[in-house]
Parts: structure tokens; C-alpha cells; sequence
């Protein structure tokens, strides 16, 4: 093996490391993408095929376990959980795509307005303003579930829209102006300038030049956002009880039977679960580039 | 009537003054050149015309309009920054049109204006690129086009040509003189370059430390700066000094281990007149000087340390002690290291200042 290195760097260590990159990016991919082949492996597997003790790729698939999940079938388990009807995961669909959309568009417009401040402006005690925001992300959010709980019932928020709009949008505003500030940064000062030399005011400078030059940053922050939202679990299960219920709650109760996880059915409806996720950030990669817009600025 | 009019006008930031009552007039289709160096308020004070800082005091004219309070959109200024500032996520024309897009234009009107500048400033063919395909020259002219296409009262330039190398640095320079002969716009051109300054304005304004200290036109403030700072900055090298004082009626004795020098009647009435024949500072261009390698009773023996040939002149190093004299001479004059020289000053060139306050004794 040594020996083989050492001829190869003979040759230039050019191809040693395009080949070591390659294993790499291999060991990464697999390591990522193995789990997620698994899951589509298995949902399309029957029970039996699923508790096989030897495991195979080849057989022959079934589309019962999605069938399950959309309510279009009996699971046959004993005490699981039913969608009853297509309505159920529709709805609990359309409600994750609603709940995520808005709040992330909140977070957006919210965080990007509050660095955009923290970025420009003077002011008293910016930096301990800054630690404020982030310290709502350092208490792990199990502790507060109870706490909020009974504000939220008390309040009559409890199962409602504006509740969970106000509690994930809150979670968060840590990363969105966190995230955004960093990017206002790096945006020169000398840009808006430009712009209210030519005549533009402080607020369409903003929305014609430093907006479009964050957009990086926005799309970042609107795929942290989303994934938060989207994957939110525990204030889920325990404040959406009956009518603002969303996806990770579902797919929760329609895969736990009373002799345990129903893996084909878990596994359905995770692969339905991270579509619309997927799709969203295969929609905003392009705008993740951070090259094309920086360093344009010379000296 | 005076296109900028600056008046008592004081910027600080925090502690530090940044502009110390600063009065300036400028007139219409003058080309004003602020020239000092880092830190002595030029910028501040263009930003301050262009209202992109506060004055604290004073006021600030344009167009005998006192425009303080008004706010850089309203101002009609067209800037150019050190570092062009231009939108990265725009193309050339984009940028072009930019301020054009402000006003709301028809877009048979932005694009006739945008080839305008666009032809001024040759640039037609490289249009449809944005910023980070274009040369610094081409990034340059864009942040020109971008100032000038709406034909602004006033003209500003924040040292537009620091980032540009050497060989485009002199064409630039050129081009903005030729641009400014050929649409007269009143322009303010920022710069720590004494040869720029030199190059292309009418006047000269220099300030150092925040404050203004001559507004001439270059020919005149080069041969008649107010004091040490501005002798010193204007020309390259900078005028030397050598501390001195009376000792008769035509002789000055120079800091210069006691060595003596003959000086004109005028010069010593001068010193006469305000009592400063114990402690003075006489100062002399470099290429005000002679060599002359036989004694010369008309000047001081001193030795060559360092020739510096730069083609068309070299600049001879002399030294006598631990002080330093700077000579501009042909290139022909051959001189050794080490070799004995008499400087010879051209009397009539000599100034004389006050070594307390640094201006000159007049």
C-alpha cells in the first residue's frame, strides 16, 4: 500500500489527491445516504421481509405500508394508530407545508429587519442585545415544555395558529438574526452609500443593493428555518392535540402499535416526510453560493 | 457665485476632530483637488459636502443653497469611491442606469444617457458584464459613468485612483481631466498623491491634521507654500530644511556644523522685520540646488552618501553630520559616494520659516 503511494506521488501528487478527495466524498456520501436508501428499502418491504434475519436488496416490493400511512389500507397491527382517511395525512401535510412556510417567512423578514439594525446602527449595549437573542437558543426546549404549556392553554393559544406561529418563530429569530448580522457585515457600508448618492433612500438602497447582495445568507436562513420547523417534535406532540396537528405527530401514532414500531409503515411515511424539504432546498442551492456576489469590492 | 461654499464647518468623530473649521469656496466648473495625507480630513470633508457625514458646526453650501439638512439623495452630487462600490449582482449598465432607475426614467431615455457616459468614457463593449469580469480599470470607468450619467452639480472623487497599478494610474488621470474639460462639471477629487494633485487641478486645497492649510492653484503653492507642512508635502522629493540663523548682514549660519551661506538683502529684511534672526528654518528645493564639485563661495561643502537614478533626473543624497539634503540633478552630473560636493541654493528660491508656528516668514 505504502509502496503504491509512493509511485503514485511520483507521478504527481496531483492524482494522490484527487483520488483521496474521491474515497472521501465516497465514505461521506454512503455514510449519509445509506440510512435514507435503507428507509426507502424498507418501506417498500413486508413485515416478514422487514424482521428477515438476512437482510436483501432483491424482492419483491410492496406499496402496502404507503397504503397504510394514506389510509387507504389495514396496517393489521394490534392498537396502532389509524390516519382513518387520506384527509388525516393530507391535513397534517398541509398543515406542517403552512406552519413551516410561515414561520420561516416570519423569521425572514423579522431577523433580517432586527440584524439589519444590529449590523448598521449604533447603539447602547448592542453586544448584549446580541447574547440576549442567542441565549433563547441555550436552554434545551424540553425544559420550557411545560412551562409554555400552561402559559399557552392560559392564554388560549393552545392548539391554535397564531400559538405555534409566535412559538417557532421565536425559536427562531436566534439563528435567523445571527445568522443575517454576519451577513450585513460583510456587505460594505460604502454600497448604500453609493446607492443614496444616486438618489435611492436608506430604505430602497436596502431593498435594491444590500438585499439582493444577502441573498446567500437568506437562503441559509430560510433552509435552517424551515428544517427547525418542519422536524419540531416535542411542542408538536404535546400543544397540537386536535386540530393543529402536523406531520411528526402523525407519522408517530400511525407507526407505534402496541407491539412496537411498525417499521414499514415508519418508514413510508418518513420518505413522504422529507420530499418537500428535499425539493426546497434543491429550489434555494443556487442561491447558497456565497462567490458570485462577494469580493467585488476592491482593496 | 460659488457652486460649493464651506463655511466654520467642524466634524468630529467622538474625541478626535476629524475637520477643523474648514472655509472653502469652490467655483462653478473648478476642478478642486483636496490633497494631504491619511488621516488629515480630505475624505471627511467631501463626505461632508456629499452629506454622507454630519458637520457638527458650520455650514455647507451647494449651489448657495445651505444644504445641511439635506439628505445625500437630494444633494445632486455624483460620487465615486475609493473602492467604486459597485453592485456586484448588476451588470455594467445595470449600474450604469442605476441612479437613471431612481428618478423613474423611460427606458428609451435611461438607455440613450447610459450610452452617453457609455461613450464618454469607452466603455460600450463591456456593458452586459458585471463587476467581477471587469479589469480595475474597466471597474474604474464604470464607477465614473455610474457619478456622471445624471449629470450631476457636483462632481466628488474619493481617491479613485488608489487601487488602480501604475500604468493605468496615469491614463485614468487623464481621462478624468479630459472628462472634466469636456462636460465642465465642478468637481472635487480627493488624493494623497502630490502628483496627481499637481497633474490635474486648479487648485490645490491641502490640509493636514484636520485643517486646511493653503488653497492655491498648484503652480503657485508649489513655489509659494504658507508653511513647512505644505512645503514639504508638495513636490517629490519635499523641500529641504536646515535650521539657521543671522549671523551679519548677508550671511546666514546653517545648522549644518556651523557652515555659512550668502543670502539676498530681501531675504534678510524679512527676518529683520519680524525679529527672527536667533532661530529659523530656511528651505530650499531640491531642484533649486547646484552642485558644483569646486568650492563655491556662493555655497556649503557637503558629502554625497546615495545617488538615486531615476532616468530623466537623479536625486543626490547629501550629507553633512546627521543631517540630510535632497538634490535634483541632469542625470549627466556624475557624483561618487563619498565624494565632497558645494550645494549651491538659487538665492532667489530660498524661503525662510519660523521654526515655532512653521509658517513662512513672508
Amino acid at each position: 500500500m505504502a509502496q503504491a503511494i509512493r509511485k503514485k506521488r511520483k507521478k504527481g501528487i496531483k492524482v494522490v489527491g484527487t483520488v483521496v478527495i474521491f474515497i472521501m466524498i465516497a465514505v461521506v456520501f454512503v455514510t449519509y445516504v445509506f440510512p435514507i436508501f435503507w428507509m426507502g428499502v424498507t418501506a417498500l418491504k413486508t413485515k416478514v421481509q422487514i424482521f428477515d434475519p438476512k437482510p436483501t436488496i432483491i424482492f419483491k416490493p410492496t406499496i402496502n405500508n404507503f397504503k397504510v400511512f394514506l389510509g387507504t389500507a389495514e396496517s393489521g397491527e394490534v392498537g396502532a394508530g389509524r390516519a382513518g382517511a387520506a384527509t388525516s395525512f393530507i391535513g397534517a401535510m398541509g398543515r406542517s407545508i403552512l406552519m413551516t412556510s410561515c414561520v420561516t417567512l416570519l423569521s425572514l423578514i423579522l431577523g433580517t429587519m432586527a440584524a439589519y439594525i444590529l449590523s448598521r446602527y449604533k447603539m447602547a449595549a448592542k453586544e448584549d442585545l446580541m447574547f440576549v437573542i442567542l441565549s433563547t437558543r441555550m436552554l434545551p426546549p424540553i425544559v420550557v415544555l411545560v412551562p409554555i404549556s400552561l402559559l399557552f392553554t392560559n392564554l388560549g393559544l393552545k392548539d391554535t395558529f397564531l400559538g405555534f406561529l409566535l412559538l417557532y418563530t421565536m425559536f427562531n429569530m436566534a439563528f435567523s438574526v445571527w445568522i443575517m448580522k454576519s451577513f450585513f457585515d460583510d456587505v460594505p457600508f460604502s454600497f448604500e452609500e453609493a446607492a443614496m448618492c444616486d438618489g435611492y433612500t436608506r430604505l430602497r438602497a436596502f431593498l435594491k443593493v444590500v438585499l439582493p447582495m444577502v441573498k446567500p445568507g437568506l437562503a441559509a436562513t430560510a433552509i435552517f428555518c424551515s428544517i427547525l420547523v418542519w422536524n419540531e417534535f416535542l411542542f408538536a406532540i404535546v400543544i397540537g392535540t386536535r386540530k393543529w396537528v402536523f406531520m411528526p405527530p402523525t407519522i408517530y401514532t400511525m407507526s407505534y402499535g402496541s407491539e412496537g414500531v411498525i417499521w414499514g409503515v415508519l418508514a413510508a411515511s418518513s420518505l413522504i416526510y422529507i420530499i418537500p424539504v428535499v425539493v426546497f432546498v434543491y429550489l434555494v442551492r443556487k442561491n447558497l453560493l456565497r462567490g458570485i456576489t462577494f469580493g467585488v469590492i476592491r482593496g | 457665485m460659488s457652486m460649493i461654499r464651506l463655511v466654520n464647518m467642524t466634524k468630529r468623530f467622538g474625541k478626535t476632530v476629524a475637520v477643523k473649521n474648514a472655509n472653502l469656496e469652490i467655483e462653478k466648473g473648478e476642478f478642486v483637488v483636496f490633497l494631504g495625507p491619511s488621516g488629515c480630513g480630505k475624505t471627511t470633508t467631501l463626505r461632508c459636502i456629499a452629506g454622507l457625514e454630519d458637520p457638527e458646526e458650520g455650514e455647507v453650501y451647494i449651489d448657495e443653497e445651505l444644504v445641511n439638512d439635506l439628505p445625500t439623495l437630494d444633494r445632486d452630487v455624483g460620487f465615486v469611491f475609493q473602492h467604486y462600490a459597485l453592485f456586484p449582482h448588476m451588470t455594467a449598465y445595470q449600474n450604469i442606469s442605476f441612479p437613471l432607475r431612481a428618478m423613474k426614467q423611460k427606458k428609451s431615455d435611461i438607455e440613450k444617457e447610459v450610452m452617453r457616459v457609455a461613450e464618454l468614457l469607452r466603455i460600450k463593449d463591456i456593458l452586459q458584464l458585471k463587476p467581477s469580469h471587469l479589469s480595475g480599470g474597466d471597474l474604474q470607468s464604470v464607477a465614473l459613468a455610474r457619478a456622471l450619467v445624471i449629470k450631476p452639480k457636483v462632481f466628488l472623487l474619493d481617491e479613485p485612483l488608489s487601487t488602480l497599478d501604475a500604468e493605468f494610474r496615469e491614463e485614468a488621470r487623464t481621462m478624468i481631466k479630459k472628462i472634466h474639460l469636456e462636460i465642465g462639471s465642478t468637481t472635487i477629487y480627493v488624493t494623497h498623491d502630490q502628483m496627481e494633485a499637481m497633474a490635474i487641478a486648479d487648485r490645490i486645497v491641502t490640509m493636514n491634521l484636520g485643517e486646511i492649510q493653503q488653497i492655491e492653484t498648484p503652480e503657485y503653492i508649489y513655489h509659494n507654500p504658507v508653511n513647512m507642512f505644505v512645503a514639504n508635502f508638495l513636490g517629490s522629493p519635499g523641500m529641504n530644511f536646515i535650521e539657521c540663523s543671522l549671523k551679519n548682514s548677508n550671511t546666514l549660519k546653517l545648522g549644518l556644523d556651523g557652515k555659512e551661506l550668502k543670502v539676498n538683502d530681501a531675504i534678510v529684511k524679512k527676518i529683520r522685520a519680524v525679529g527672527k534672526e536667533k532661530s529659523m528654518v530656511m528651505g530650499v528645493r531640491p531642484e533649486d540646488i547646484k552642485l558644483n564639485p569646486k568650492k563655491d563661495a556662493n555655497g556649503f561643502d557637503m558629502e554625497v552618501t546615495i545617488v538615486e537614478e531615476l532616468g530623466p533626473e537623479n536625486i543626490v543624497n547629501l550629507r553633512s553630520g546627521e543631517h540630510i539634503l535632497k538634490v535634483l540633478t541632469e542625470p549627466d552630473v556624475l557624483l561618487k559616494t563619498g565624494e565632497t560636493v558645494w550645494a549651491v541654493p538659487d538665492k532667489d528660491r530660498i524661503r525662510i520659516f519660523d521654526p515655532q508656528t512653521q509658517k513662512e516668514i513672508l
